[in-house]
């Protein structure tokens, strides 16, 4: 692989905390559940592959013996006692028009809160939002004991509030929303009021 | 349709907003280059936006040297010595686009401004040629999006997905052009759907009343009800799925083996669009 320290982006010399601290952001950037139900999963996944093996050969190389990184590779639930079993695993696959066919297929009277669940997975990853969001909703309204369902829907809906992801950090304003307010005035007035008169002026006559 | 995608400046550092409007400049030459002087009163940044992203993918360093500025001889600018690869993509991009965007026009509009825009749509059309040489694709791209645009207006189309499929899979497509591995084009191919996605509907929710006036085709306008205010309903029913345009274009950018320019690229998405996106929704009631 390539330098492990270039791919976390810390430099040889930072020390452990550092190097985990870069691990973990980036760990939760490309965690796999913020691209669960993304069409470009299986990149995300790479990349995360990467990120874990650089780590554990960091850790590996500063002391034998360390913890190996977090692993938790999700897997998309391939369900073979499902109904929908190939559906599912045109959706693992990338094969999301056989699985829109697939779901087209089933009648009205027989699409079931499974059926609801895997359509909006399906337009989710197509692009498709406001329609996969409506069929979410509906399989969640069918079964609202599934956490499968459920935690797919929380998901697009922490999306749709704004609460995108800024893993990578992105800086914040530091400051809030900028732009001086009346203490910054009178106190820059008083401060030139002040140097004006140390120079034998009066800027304000009352103060 | 124009004018959405650009940085949040009061957030970029200050080399950063030289580069973004030394990349501005850059483009201008290379239009004025390519397809004279009148074409580069046609910039905008979204143009920029593919151009520095086309940039970003590329090794090695941009050379901006310092100039003036043909149209304001006071003002020092800088722009790139090589007319690079992002630059004619963009630059092309922009030909063709205005060329099928004036032709939509036309049909859309009525007196004044339809004289308007035939007696510009001959100038448009040589450039468009030209781009077309350059970058055949690109031509076929728009055309498709432009027919199967007015083709889903025509019918009446109500479902939100599927009238900005155009808008979305054309972008996607063009973005696309910015890499040959074939990962990153996936990569580029989504985060243009969903920009695209959001450009549309941005575009909508700011046409929304103009639309309703002059009886022009608005997907809002299937499902606004009886009385609603309809930038409220605009607001209300469109905040929702930016967002998610936003965020998924995001989780793109994240995978982009970018380069260079990060910074710039982080604020046009993180902040820039949000930023447009507040300005567009929040508007007074008139």
């Amino acid at each position: 692989m390539s330098d492990p320290y270039s791919i976390l982006g810390v430099s040889k010399n930072a020390t452990d905390e550092e190097v985990k601290k870069a691990y973990r952001d980036l760990a939760r950037k490309y965690h796999p559940d913020a691209y669960a139900d993304n069409p470009l999963s299986d990149l995300a996944a790479e990349k995360m592959q990467e990120i874990n093996a650089a780590y554990d050969k960091i850790m590996d190389e500063r002391k034998r013996g360390a913890n190996s990184g977090a692993n938790s590779n999700w897997n998309p639930q391939s369900d073979s006692s499902s109904q929908y079993a190939d559906v599912r695993n045109f959706i693992i696959n990338g094969r999301y028009e056989e699985a829109q066919e697939l779901l087209d297929g089933v009648p009205l009277n027989r699409r079931d809160a499974e059926w609801y669940f895997l359509n909006g997975s399906v337009l989710y990853k197509r692009g498709w939002f406001d329609n996969a969001y409506a069929s979410l909703a509906t399989a969640c309204r069918m079964n609202p004991n599934n956490a499968e369902y459920r935690q797919a829907f929380q998901r697009v809906q922490n999306q749709r509030n704004g609460g995108f992801n800024n893993y990578g950090g992105y800086r914040q304003s530091s400051y809030g929303s900028g732009g001086c307010n009346a203490c910054d005035v009178c106190q820059a007035l008083w401060c030139a009021n002040c140097c004006c008169e140390c120079m034998g002026g009066d800027l304000i006559n009352c103060c | 349709m124009f004018g959405y995608v650009k940085a949040f400046k009061p957030e970029l550092r200050v080399w950063e907003l030289e580069t973004y409007k030394a990349v501005y400049c850059s483009l201008c030459r290379s239009l004025g280059k390519t397809y004279g002087v009148l074409s580069r009163f046609t910039l905008s940044y979204d143009f920029v936006f593919l151009a520095l992203l086309a940039h970003s993918l590329e090794d090695g360093r941009d050379d901006f040297k310092d100039r003036r500025c043909p149209f304001n001889p006071l003002k020092k600018c800088k722009q790139c010595e090589s007319n690079t690869k992002g630059l004619q993509l963009s630059s092309a991009s922009a030909m063709i686009m205005l060329y099928y965007k004036a032709l939509d026009n036309i049909n859309d509009s009525k007196g004044i401004k339809k004289l308007g825009y035939r007696l510009l749509l001959p100038f448009f059309a040589i450039n468009r040629k030209k781009a077309e040489r350059l970058y055949p694709e690109i031509n076929e791209i728009v055309k498709e999006y432009i027919e199967a645009q007015t083709r889903f207006e025509d019918s009446g189309c109500s479902n939100i997905d599927e009238i900005c499929e155009p808008t979305s899979s054309a972008l996607g497509k063009i973005f696309e052009m910015c890499s040959n591995d074939t990962d990153q084009k996936r990569v580029l191919n989504n985060l243009g759907y969903c920009m695209g996605k959001w450009i549309y509907l941005i575009d909508a929710a700011n046409d929304i009343e103009k639309d309703i006036k002059k009886d022009n085709y608005n997907v809002l306008r299937y499902t606004l009800p009886e009385g609603e205010d309809a930038n409220e309903y605009a607001k209300a029913t469109l905040t929702p799925i930016l967002n998610t345009c936003i965020s998924n274009a995001t989780l793109s950018f994240e995978l982009l083996n970018i380069k260079k320019y990060k910074g710039i690229l982080e604020n046009i998405l993180y902040l820039g669009l949000k930023n447009s996106q507040n300005a567009v929704l929040k508007k007074e009631k008139k």
